[in-house]
C-alpha cells in the first residue's frame, strides 16, 4: 500500500520537488499501479539461472576523442575558468 | 515531376535518384514544402531544419555526380528527437532540455549521413520516450494524419506521423515497449524493432538501457529494409552493441514461406478482442496458410507478466538514468534555489512532466532498500523465464503472428487517464521487448471507423531476415497502399 509519506520520501530520494496536489495525486496513481505489478509476487517462478542482465562486456577505459573543455562547458547554465557554477552545497540542513 | 514526388516510395525514390530522374534538391525542396505546410496540423516535427537539409542535398547530389553513392543518398528523413546531433537542438520533448544542444553526433544519425541521408527535422515524442500517445511532450501531442483528433501512439509518435502524412520519405524512432510498432500500426506504416544490440545506442537519450533499441519507419517493408540497412551493425562506443554480422535484409525478402510453420501464442489468442482486430489476425493467418505456412497455437505461459515485469524494469533504469538530469552541466537549471540541494529538487520537479515523474517516483522506490529483490529483481527473474520459453518456442516455429495492437487508433477524449489502463496499450509489443527478440508491425488494413490495423511478426532474436520475409507476403497480400497523404 502506498502511503503520501511514501511518496514524499520516494521524492526525497529521487530529488525531485512536488507540489502538495503531486503528492496526493502521485500516491493515488502509485497505489493502483503497485496493485496491479503485486500480481507478481503471486506467481511462482521456476527457477533459473542467474536473473537476466543484458549482454554488457566489461570493455578498457581508455580515453578517446577527450572533448574540449568548451565542449563539455558549452550547455552549461553557468559557468567560469573553466568549471560549472552552482548554488553552495551547505545551507541549513538537507 | 514534383506533383508526383508523394506518391514515390523511399524505395522508388531511390531509384529515381539513381537513374537521374529527379535530384535530391527537388525531392529534398518538396519535402521541406509538406513539411512547412503541414507541420502545424500534424505537430509532427519538434525541430525543422530546412536550410540544413538542402546543404545536404546539394552535397548529396554533388557527391552522386561523382560516381558516388551511400544506401540512403539524397533521401529524406524525419529523425525522433530522441537522437543527439551534433548542433542541433536535442529536446527529448522535454522542458529540462528543451534549449540543449550536443556537442557530439549519435552513431545512428552518424551512419544515416554517412550513408548519405537528409536530415529534414527532429521529431515529435513522448517525454524521454516514455508514453503510448505522444501526448506527454513539450512540444504538444501529435495528431494522427488518419485523423487529427485521434492520437498518433507513442513514443515515436512524431516520426510515424511523418512518414504517414508525408512529411518525411522514411523516419527513424525507437522501440522499448512497442514506441516504433504501436504509433506504426496506429498510422498505418511499417515499423521494425530489431533484436536489442543490433542498432548502437550511443548518443541516443537512455530511457531503460537493457531494453531501448532504435529502429526504422517506412511506408513499405523495402523501405524500412533500406533504413535499417544503413543504421545497423556493431559499434564499439556502445558496449552492448552485438558483433553478429548483419544479413542482406534484401536478398531474402522475396524467399517463399513454403513449408515454414508460423506459431499463434493461444494466451493471446484465447483474449477478447474487436471483431474487426479479430477479423485481421485470422486473414492474416489465412494469407500465411496461402504462401505455403503451417500454423500452429504455442504456448507463452508467462505472457501475461511481461507487462507488468516491464514496467517495473523500465521504472527503475528510467530512475536511474535520468539522475543525470540535475541543473549542473546541462539543460534546465531551477532559478528559485539557495543550495545545491534544492537546485537539484527544483530543477528536476519543474522540468520533468507528470508520467516521467511517476516513472522516476516508482523506479526509485523499487530501488530502495527492502524493496529490490521482491519488486525488480523478480521482474528480472520473470524477464529470464519468458526469454527461455521464446527460445522453447522458436525451436518449433519460425516466426510468431499476432495483432501490434488491441484496437486502433482512439480519439484523444476517449484516451484513458489512468495510468495503468495507459500501460495496457502495449501489452502485445512488450513481450517482444522482454523476451529479448525482434518484431515488425505491418499495416493489415482498416478497422470499421475506417482506421488502419497492424498485424505484428515476431522472429527470434537476430532473424530479422523473416521479419521482412514474413512482412513482405502480407504487404503483398493486403496491398496496403493508402495513406491519407495520398487521397
Amino acid at each position: 500500500m502506498v502511503e503520501l509519506g511514501d511518496i514524499e520520501k520516494v521524492a526525497k530520494l529521487a530529488k525531485i520537488a512536488l507540489t502538495s496536489q503531486e503528492v496526493a495525486q502521485f500516491s493515488k496513481e502509485l497505489a493502483h499501479v503497485f496493485h496491479w505489478v503485486e500480481t507478481l509476487e503471486r506467481v511462482d517462478i521456476p527457477e533459473v539461472e542467474e536473473a537476466a542482465m543484458q549482454y554488457c562486456p566489461m570493455v578498457e577505459d581508455i580515453p578517446q576523442n577527450v572533448p574540449s573543455p568548451e565542449e563539455l562547458l558549452a550547455n552549461a547554465p553557468e559557468c567560469r575558468i573553466n568549471c560549472f557554477i552552482v548554488p553552495k552545497v551547505m545551507g541549513g540542513e538537507s | 515531376m514534383s506533383a508526383s514526388f508523394l506518391s514515390l516510395t523511399l524505395s522508388q525514390a531511390k531509384k529515381a535518384l539513381e537513374t537521374k530522374e529527379i535530384s535530391s534538391v527537388e525531392l529534398t525542396r518538396y519535402y521541406i514544402s509538406r513539411m512547412e505546410a503541414l507541420n502545424p496540423k500534424y505537430n509532427a516535427y519538434i525541430t525543422q531544419t530546412a536550410e540544413s537539409a538542402l546543404e545536404t542535398a546539394k552535397s548529396s547530389d554533388a557527391r552522386r555526380a561523382q560516381g558516388h553513392a551511400g544506401v540512403l543518398e539524397g533521401i529524406p528523413l524525419a529523425i525522433k528527437d530522441v537522437f543527439c546531433t551534433k548542433g542541433i537542438r536535442t529536446t527529448f520533448a522535454s522542458k529540462i532540455t528543451e534549449n540543449f544542444v550536443p556537442q557530439y553526433e549519435s552513431t545512428v544519425t552518424q551512419r544515416l549521413a554517412q550513408e548519405g541521408a537528409v536530415f529534414l527535422g527532429k521529431a515529435n515524442l513522448d517525454e524521454f520516450c516514455m508514453g503510448s500517445m505522444n501526448t506527454y511532450s513539450m512540444a504538444g501531442r501529435v495528431s494522427n494524419p488518419w485523423n487529427t483528433a485521434c492520437v498518433s501512439g507513442g513514443s515515436s509518435g512524431g516520426s510515424v506521423a511523418a512518414v504517414s502524412g508525408g512529411l518525411a520519405l522514411g523516419a527513424v524512432g525507437s522501440d522499448t515497449g512497442g514506441s516504433i510498432r504501436q504509433p506504426a500500426a496506429f498510422c498505418g506504416v511499417v515499423g521494425v524493432k530489431p533484436t536489442y544490440g543490433r542498432v548502437s545506442r550511443n548518443g541516443m537519450g537512455a530511457f531503460s538501457s537493457s531494453l531501448d533499441q532504435a529502429g526504422p519507419i517506412g511506408r513499405t517493408v523495402e523501405d524500412a529494409a533500406h533504413i535499417l540497412h544503413a543504421m545497423w551493425g556493431h559499434d564499439e562506443k556502445d558496449s552492448t552493441s552485438s558483433t553478429q554480422a548483419v544479413p542482406d535484409l534484401l536478398s531474402t525478402m522475396g524467399e517463399s514461406l513454403k513449408g515454414k510453420v508460423v506459431g499463434i501464442p493461444k494466451e493471446f489468442y484465447e483474449q477478447s478482442y474487436r471483431e474487426d482486430v479479430r477479423a485481421s489476425w485470422d486473414h492474416s493467418r489465412h494469407i500465411l496458410e496461402e504462401a505455403g505456412c503451417t500454423i500452429k497455437m504455442v504456448s507463452l505461459a508467462h505472457a501475461a507478466l511481461s507487462l507488468p515485469s516491464y514496467y517495473l524494469i523500465v521504472c527503475a533504469e528510467a530512475a536511474s538514468n535520468l539522475a543525470r538530469y540535475d541543473g549542473v552541466k546541462y539543460g534546465k537549471r531551477s532559478l528559485n534555489s539557495d543550495t545545491l540541494e534544492e537546485m537539484y529538487c527544483n530543477t528536476r520537479g519543474e522540468g520533468f512532466g507528470a508520467e516521467v515523474k511517476r516513472r522516476i517516483l516508482i523506479g526509485t522506490y523499487i530501488l530502495s532498500r527492502g524493496y529490490y529483490d521482491a519488486y525488480y529483481g523478480k521482474a528480472l527473474a520473470i524477464r529470464r523465464v519468458i526469454q527461455q520459453e521464446f527460445s522453447k518456442i522458436f525451436q518449433t516455429v519460425n516466426v510468431l503472428l499476432m495483432p501490434t495492437t488491441p484496437t486502433p487508433a482512439f480519439s484523444v477524449e476517449e484516451a484513458p487517464s489512468d495510468p495503468v489502463t495507459i500501460y495496457l496499450n502495449d501489452v502485445l509489443t512488450v513481450p517482444a521487448n522482454i523476451g529479448n527478440v525482434c518484431g515488425i508491425s505491418v499495416p493489415c488494413g482498416l478497422s470499421t471507423e475506417g482506421l488502419p490495423l497492424g498485424m505484428q511478426i515476431i522472429a527470434p532474436a537476430f532473424e530479422e531476415a523473416r521479419l521482412f520475409q514474413y512482412g513482405n507476403v502480407l504487404e503483398q497480400a493486403y496491398r496496403f497502399s493508402l495513406l491519407p497523404c495520398l487521397t
